[in-house]
């Protein structure tokens, strides 16, 4: 029960209570508006598309734009097969590796520690560029063409095992490492049985931006994929685009060839992609979030 | 105690620090990808002693192209494979790459030394950089031996083109060679106002019929200008000036009077351009003062081709090949006629604005070179490639007739990228006659003086960065939508002499007079 001062003594003004409410409904309009317009433009048709622009209330709709994707059914369903499953493999690897990392560096007693961390830290600040990554992919490793390959780039973010080690460092006690060795559990035993189920906020976290880095990715397709339903459907999204930005810049190539602007997807098919690709992640969200908050406080006291 | 940790952690951390710094961190294999490019000139000497093609040993000949990738791009390469084997043992590696990635990829594939075999490539595409960076190999010996009848199908000029230092370096498609510039005309609306569409051969002559249109059908765009350089028409029509290729930002900057002997390079800032520019200008000023040019001519980024479907567009500055009205019709279902108002002249960037090339990563040059040739006679091959496979992606009308079936997973899109296009079975619309027109067309082209210069701009790369910019910046005067557009030309005029556009000038005088010294027949 909450008591009639305390109550009084923490109630906000009216006129603060509007205002922060009218800021807090603009954010959320500034935030949803562009989807809606997304979805609207979707079915806006290209006449008045041309005509009006983009628009909430455009004066034609049309479907054309998905069924037109039906066409395409075969091919976006093999891409949105890709996008799950490397998302869903590339979430648990990516999850379980970086927690196998982040853990030792978190231990004080782990005496290659500063050497691990460093090492890591170091990848933060310098990287190969792309033309060396593209020679170990394809030459070294011999990844073209694989879902390895679109699996393996992302595995490890650097900056996401420091939030995890720091996590730990702060969470787990080092007396309850210690109380569990007494009690006779190995080192494998402390680390699935005491320290990841201690440790969900942070792994629900993390397992919410790999699951986004995968999501999301379509660089690397572009760089390692030739196979048409190997692509993710990010890349085909982004390759929509691209496509229809290439052959506004390269006019002169157009006029050339006029048939390249045969197939041109118009805005509404660029749209209803954009809307079909970001669906999953639009559900996949809200059952993430409740860890969210927990999991982030990097460094904080737990009470 | 303390032992037993590191046991268990250490070779686990170690393998994890691996795999983390794999991706990020391998920046000592760069260095490794400049030395092939030395033996490149070693591959293309040893074209030795071929057997007959039953004795080849089997190789897989991959061909990376400028394609969005398609469904069925597996099934014609499996058919291909079938015929090819049957052939020479050799089968085919089908690579497209979207038309958006196509650059960017394929020369990250060159520069890490990716094996490749045919290469598309395009002056579009910095084919000649690729070349003096040593990417492609030498073609002259291998065009001779192995794919003679493509040497003797192609138009001799094509051959002139893509070449560096005397050598050929790429196999143009086989196609138009050129393409003039003309004025297209919705028909229904030149009958119905009686327009002498062959009395128009510049901008100003269509003034008085700008006004009737936009009295007597007030829905319709003059003169629609989206954003960039208004009109080409400028110096074709005007002069015999010819913009000199590389053009930087798409505009000219470089002339050259082609029917001169006198190679002599001509800049923005000579008066005579100057004088041209600035009746351009005025006149594109009065179009936008007057109504004929859309109201949003600065900014709009709409491609016209949208706008032409709704029925907006009576004329258009476009340019032209024999068949080009037809492709008009087919994507938007009005009836154009053209008038051609500039003669067709062979230029580089034109002659090489299709091309394979052979990597210098080839492991069979002669093998490739041999499939190439199959791309440029056998109507098989290239209609297979081209338009996929008869009952499934078309239905065959007549002999050399086709009616693609819609939504089949192979589009057909690809008869500019690969091989001979004159084999390509027509489509509907397309005259029976159009392979011949073309191949008149070719022959009556006029040879532009510098066909086969390719400027190297390796020591003024500063300045055509700048000017570049400048003519982005100032590119909105030609839409007509600014105010005192002649004061604008001046302002940019003295920013582009600032920004060093004689020195840029003086490089490419110096460097036509040497090319003209050595190649002057």
């Amino acid at each position: 029960m909450i008591s009639k001062a305390y109550k009084r003594e923490n109630r906000i003004s009216p006129l603060s209570a509007t205002i922060l409410n009218v800021i807090f409904i603009l954010l959320s309009l500034a935030c949803v508006l562009p989807v809606m317009l997304v979805i609207i433009v979707s079915f806006t048709h290209n006449d008045s598309l041309v005509n009006q622009g983009y628009s909430f209330f455009p004066s034609q709709w049309s479907v054309t734009a998905y069924t037109t994707l039906l066409k395409e059914f075969s091919t976006i369903a093999a891409a949105y097969r890709v996008s799950i499953g490397i998302t869903v493999v590339g979430t648990v690897l990516s999850v379980l590796l970086m927690a196998l990392y982040a853990y030792p560096i978190s231990r004080k007693d782990y005496p290659f520690r500063s050497f691990f961390t460093f090492f890591l830290f170091f990848t933060m600040l310098f990287n190969g560029g792309l033309v060396s990554r593209y020679m170990i992919y394809t030459q070294t490793l011999h990844l073209k063409d694989s879902y390895i390959a679109l699996i393996l780039p992302l595995l490890i973010v650097p900056f996401n095992v420091i939030i995890m080690r720091t996590f730990f460092q702060t969470t787990i006690h080092p007396a309850l490492i210690e109380s569990a060795r007494i009690d006779g559990a190995s080192e494998l035993r402390i680390f699935f049985r005491i320290v990841l189920p201690l440790s969900l906020p942070v792994l629900a976290t993390m397992a919410l931006f790999a699951t986004i880095l995968y999501w999301n990715d379509w660089f690397n397709a572009l760089l390692f994929i030739n196979t048409e339903n190997k692509y993710p459907v990010q890349y085909l999204m982004m390759r929509v685009l691209k496509d229809v930005q290439y052959i506004r810049e390269n006019m002169t190539l157009v006029s050339q060839n006029p048939e390249l602007l045969k197939n041109l997807p118009n805005e509404s098919l660029q749209m209803a992609i954009a809307f079909i690709g970001m669906g999953p992640i639009l559900l996949v969200y809200p059952f993430f979030q409740k860890y969210f908050v927990k999991g982030l406080t990097v460094g904080a006291v737990k009470g | 105690m303390k032992s037993r940790k590191t046991v268990v952690f250490a070779p686990l951390a170690l393998a994890l620090g691996l795999s983390a710094i794999l991706p990020a961190c391998s920046s000592d294999n760069k260095g490794s990808s400049a030395s092939p490019a030395a033996t490149a000139a070693s591959t293309s000497a040893s074209t030795a002693a071929v057997a007959s093609p039953q004795a080849l040993a089997p190789y897989e000949v991959s061909i990376v192209y400028h394609g969005k990738p398609q469904k069925d791009d597996a099934l014609v390469q499996e058919k291909l494979n079938e015929y090819l084997k049957a052939k020479m043992n050799t089968t085919v590696l089908l690579q497209p790459i979207a038309p958006s990635d196509y650059k960017k990829k394929t020369e990250l594939m060159m520069n890490t030394g990716e094996k490749m075999d045919l290469v598309f490539t395009a002056s579009w595409l910095d084919f000649s950089a690729n070349v003096t960076k040593g990417a492609f190999i030498e073609l002259d010996a291998l065009l001779d031996k192995f794919a003679p009848d493509t040497k003797k199908a192609l138009h001799p000029l094509y051959l002139e083109a893509p070449r560096y230092k005397g050598k050929l370096y790429a196999i143009p498609t086989n196609k138009e060679i050129t393409q003039g510039k003309a004025f297209t005309f919705r028909k229904d609306i030149v009958d119905k106002y009686n327009i002498p569409t062959d009395k128009i051969n510049k901008m100003e002559d269509l003034e008085p019929y700008f006004e009737i249109i936009k009295q007597k059908e007030p829905e319709m765009i003059n003169n629609y200008v989206a954003g960039g350089p208004a009109s080409f028409m400028m110096y074709e029509s005007k002069s015999n000036y010819r913009p000199i290729g590389p053009v930087p930002a798409k505009l000219p900057m470089f002339f050259l009077d082609y029917k001169s002997q006198e190679m002599k390079v001509k800049t923005v800032l000579d008066q005579d351009i100057i004088d041209l520019n600035k009746a351009d200008a005025e006149m594109f000023r009065r179009y936008y003062e007057k109504g004929y040019t859309n109201a949003d001519a600065a900014t709009v980024t709409t491609n016209i081709a949208d706008i032409r479907k709704q029925g907006k567009i009576w004329q258009q500055t476009t340019v032209w090949k024999p068949g080009s009205d037809i492709e008009l019709k087919l994507s938007d279902n009005f009836d154009w006629v053209s008038h051609v108002i500039e003669e067709p002249i062979v230029t580089t960037d034109l002659a090489t604005g299709s091309m394979l090339s052979i990597s210098r990563t080839s492991k069979n040059p002669e093998r490739a070179m041999m499939v190439l040739n199959y791309l440029h006679t056998d109507p098989y091959v290239i209609n297979l490639v081209v338009n996929g496979i008869e009952g499934k992606h078309y239905k065959k009308i007549s002999a050399n007739r086709i009616e693609p079936i819609k939504d089949s997973g192979y589009d057909g899109g690809l008869f500019w990228v690969l091989g001979n296009q004159f084999l390509n079975y027509l489509k509907p619309g397309q005259p029976d006659d159009l392979y011949e027109s073309w191949k008149k067309f070719n022959n009556d082209a006029k040879r532009f003086p510098l066909l086969g210069f390719v400027f190297d701009d390796t020591n003024v790369k500063n300045e055509i960065a700048q000017l570049t910019t400048i003519v982005n910046e100032y590119k909105v005067i030609s839409t007509g939508a600014v105010p005192n557009p002649v004061k604008l030309l001046d302002e940019r005029n003295a920013k582009l002499k600032a920004a060093g556009l004689e020195k840029v000038k003086t490089e490419l005088q110096t460097q036509i007079d040497a090319w003209w010294k050595e190649n002057k027949k």
